[in-house]
């Protein structure tokens, strides 16, 4: 059945979700900043109102922006709106989860996060790739699948919206971390191994924040990692093994604004893990690495030489 | 006879019952409804859990199983008279027809229903808020009989209590839609407060579930019995029991009467603040909003989230202990704690008697079943200020849908907003401030222990007098600031009176009521003698201790909250 569905952000992501919709016989509304967009079919506007106009509304912009966009675009909205955002982000020092903020911001409470080895490239090509969302509303994972799914795209449901956005998060610096292990020439035993800490540490960030750590086994977060491995070549990875080539840090604040979500994320997941007591050593070395205080090398050697036994944590 | 009074309702013979008025709340017609609400409920039980043959069957079973269970353990009067049904009727289950199951369903739930089923007696009603309180005073306390019932102004129960929170908007609000009352639950008096504090200050009487173990009270009893109160057996097990209750309490709502759900479940056994909640009737009152939207009635249905504040807990003694019993062994249903006993409900009330505000009931500002702030004509109020039609949350293609797993979503994020609101709406008291800075005192004192250890220390530690009152006023103050930041709230006693006067009142509360002194002053000291007690008052301060920015407060949360989620 055609629907009329609602992007909001005229970026890779939102491009690409937006040609997966028409592909799927839907008509876009594609709400961007700038008035020329190059998908086909699709009618860019710079007013939420036509947006609104859709009950399901893929929310495409960094999580630095959700919290404005989504309260200019709340203004539009009411209970019946199906909210799903994309961003592998979490807002403010408290790490607040996205789809949390969505429904502070908004009125909708029918709201999703659309994760896991989900690339814009490979969505917008149409290549068999996978995804899953995490929402309480089962009617949600119907509306994604019916909006972007298909022959090529397998969608997934998890009521563990929590774990969803933290697990996307956490994979995000782990895949820069695989990044800088690739350029670096560290081979598949030493990678495998950055992983698996990655992982610990992502279970602990998981159920702190009341998510389930079984939600990591899946889509979320082991295959998100694998598709990684297996050359997906999503942005976090390619911007890691930049900086193991040695490119200047300017370049990194350069890409955080192009909202690279995983270069602020590193720090702040690690501030809020230091709080609650919990060990999370990728996060700590890559946020270093990030701001320059350590050489992308000797970070990634050291969690290599590192015991995991002793960064179990809490 | 008092077993005969608590097994049967007291009912008022019907010559004289005066009939229902325009405007009057559902409750004033419950009688004329209620066998048409019986019979709703069973049916819908009845399709709900019977509508696979296969099911049908396992839902008898269960019944007969449990059922079974329950009388032989209580080895009584109706053991007597039901455990030879029940044994015939296991054996007989698996070889009648589909026909004679149904049949058998619905009669069991007719039966279910009607046992939930309250009463609401007018007469009753306007005898319990004119005299009831004088009279309740004067039985406990015979001295002042005369003077309670005819002296002049507030009775001595009512200057007990004090009411907080946009009562006004309440009132317009019961016209609109239908309230449903979600406080905090410490004490078994708790619905009766709550009553009490909705009359006093003129909001229609509710309906609300008691434990059927408060209707043994013979007085108690027959006043539950008459305003509306139905009875919930915490002892029956079968399945399909608690879907007629919560069934009930739906079909309560969607027909506009006013109710009253503990959120919490149970009383808290910890005195902390619920922070986790039971979400079945929660649930029922979101599924009565939807189904009655999806019917095309649009009455709105406004959630009341609010805190009872006492400065003693009747029942804090039992609760406390039986918190900290090892996992496991904590009872979900006591039946022998203080509410059960006349002589601690007598020594209570002497107690309270002479202290205003010993209880302050809050209420909050309502909203919606989706979270929604409701404005004073009733309407939702979205984030940007706009005014948003609530059934919009029950639409599915533009038509209002019922949808079981779309409301138990709604629930879910209903019941994290209440957990945050209770936060904001508690009322801290001189007991539990006091409490929570001896308690930290002892953590101190005590910290290779931990806290089974810790609350046998009894008049081992004491604090000087000076100490406690500069940490009260440091406690006071961070707790003044969190509450124009809108965190928590303070009493007004804690917030006029001095340091001094505010340890002074906390000491003469606990003393003479508890059976144990909570802590005495002996040389300009404060002699820490019942550490469990004071745990029960602090805890209530638990979700604020990063704001009192005490290493011994977040120590004491910490190991706390380490206990709380192991049960």
């Amino acid at each position: 059945m055609s629907r009329v569905i609602g992007v909001v952000g005229g970026g890779g992501f939102g491009r690409a979700l937006a040609s997966a919709c028409t592909h799927n016989g839907h008509e876009v509304r594609l709400w961007t900043r700038k008035p020329k967009v190059d998908v086909s079919n699709v009618v860019a506007t710079q007013s939420f109102e036509p947006v609104a106009e859709a009950d399901l509304i893929f929310i495409a912009v960094p999580s630095t922006h959700i919290g404005e966009v989504g309260r200019a675009l709340g203004a539009h909205l009411d209970g019946r709106h199906r909210l799903v955002h994309v961003s592998r982000g979490l807002a403010g020092p408290g790490l607040t989860t996205l789809s949390k903020l969505l429904r502070e911001v908004t009125p909708a409470r029918r709201v999703g996060a659309l994760a896991g080895p989900l690339v814009a490239e490979e969505l917008a090509r149409r290549a068999d790739h996978s995804a899953i969302v995490g929402t309480r509303f089962p009617e949600i994972v119907e509306a994604v699948r019916a909006a972007i799914g298909g022959s090529h795209l397998y969608v997934e449901g998890t009521s563990d919206i929590v774990g969803v956005e933290i697990a996307s998060a956490v994979v995000g610096v782990i895949s820069v971390a695989l990044g800088v292990a690739s350029g670096l020439g560290i081979g598949p035993g030493g990678q495998a191994y950055l992983a698996s800490l990655g992982m610990r540490e992502g279970a602990r960030l998981v159920e702190s924040a009341g998510g389930r750590a079984r939600t990591l086994f899946g889509l979320a977060g082991f295959a998100d990692l694998v598709a990684v491995v297996a050359g997906d070549e999503r942005p976090e990875w390619r911007f890691g093994r930049e900086l193991a080539v040695g490119k200047p840090k300017a370049h990194a604040a350069e890409l955080a604004e192009a909202h690279l979500e995983s270069i602020s994320m590193a720090r702040r997941l690690h501030d809020h893990a230091q709080q609650r007591a919990i060990a999370a050593p990728v996060c700590e070395a890559m946020a270093a690495v990030f701001e320059g205080t350590r050489r992308p090398d000797e970070a990634i050697r050291d969690l290599l030489a590192s015991d995991p036994a002793g960064s179990k944590g809490a | 006879m008092l077993r005969f009074l608590s097994e049967r309702p007291i009912r008022l013979p019907q010559w004289n019952a005066s009939r229902t008025r325009p405007g009057d709340p559902a409750i004033f017609g419950f009688n004329d409804e209620r066998d048409d609400i019986v019979a709703t409920v069973a049916r819908r039980v009845a399709e709900l859990e019977g509508s696979n043959p296969q099911h049908l069957e396992l839902i008898l079973n269960d019944a007969a199983y449990h059922e079974i269970r329950r009388l032989e353990s209580q080895g009584d009067k109706e053991a007597k008279e039901s455990l030879p049904f029940w044994r015939s009727f296991i054996r007989r289950i698996a070889k009648m027809s589909e026909h004679e199951k149904r049949r058998a369903l619905d009669a069991m739930l007719e039966h279910m229903a009607r046992d939930v089923a309250g009463n609401f007696d007018r007469r009753v009603y306007d005898f319990a808020r004119g005299a009831a309180p004088r009279l309740l005073t004067g039985l406990m306390q015979p001295s002042s009989l005369p003077s309670e019932l005819f002296g002049k102004g507030p009775s001595t129960i009512e200057r007990l209590l004090n009411v907080e929170g946009p009562i006004d908007k309440l009132r317009r609000l019961e016209d609109v839609g239908t309230i449903v009352y979600v406080p905090t639950h410490s004490s078994n008096m708790d619905s009766i407060v709550l009553a009490t504090a909705l009359d006093r200050v003129g909001l229609s009487p509710v309906v609300y579930g008691a434990g059927k173990n408060l209707f043994t009270n013979p007085i108690i009893s027959f006043f539950m019995h008459n305003l509306g109160a139905y009875r919930v057996d915490r002892r029956i097990r079968v399945r399909a029991y608690k879907s007629v209750l919560k069934t009930y309490a739906q079909v309560m709502v969607e027909r506009n009467y006013h109710s009253l759900f503990f959120p919490g479940g149970t009383r808290s056994r910890s005195g902390m603040i619920e922070h986790r909640l039971k979400l079945g009737l929660l649930g029922a009152a979101v599924q009565a909003f939807s189904r009655n939207q999806a019917r095309g009635i649009g009455r709105p249905v406004y959630f009341v989230p609010a805190t009872i504040n006492y400065a003693l807990v009747l029942e804090a003694e039992t609760l406390i202990e039986d918190w900290l019993k090892e996992r496991g062994q904590a009872r979900y249903i006591i039946e022998d704690d203080e509410f059960s006993r006349i002589d601690r409900w007598a020594a209570f009330f002497r107690k309270i008697m002479g202290l205003s505000s010993a209880c302050i009931i809050r209420f909050g500002d309502p909203i919606d079943p989706f979270g929604n702030p409701i404005d004073d004509e009733g309407r939702s109020i979205a984030p940007s200020g706009n005014v948003i039609d609530p059934r919009s949350y029950t639409l599915r293609d533009g038509k209002a849908v019922e949808d079981h797993a779309r409301d138990a979503a709604y629930t879910q994020e209903l019941g994290e907003i209440l957990v945050t609101r209770y936060r904001e709406e508690t009322v801290l008291m001189a007991t539990q401030i006091v409490a929570h800075v001896l308690y930290r005192h002892l953590v101190e004192k005590s910290s290779s222990r931990d806290v089974y250890a810790r609350v046998r220390m009894r008049g081992e530690v004491s604090m000087p007098l000076s100490t406690l009152h500069a940490e009260v006023n440091a406690v006071r103050d961070a707790l003044l600031s969190a509450m124009h930041r809108g965190e928590v709230r303070v009493s007004t006693f804690v917030r006029a009176e001095t340091p001094e006067r505010i340890v002074a009142r906390a000491l003469e509360i606990w003393s003479g009521y508890h059976e144990r002194t909570a802590a005495h002053v002996e040389r300009g000291s404060v002699v820490i003698d019942d550490p469990l007690l004071l745990l029960y008052y602090q805890n209530r301060l638990m979700p604020f201790a990063e704001i009192l920015g005490s290493d011994a407060s977040r120590r004491a949360a910490a190991e706390i909250y380490a206990l709380e989620s192991s049960r």
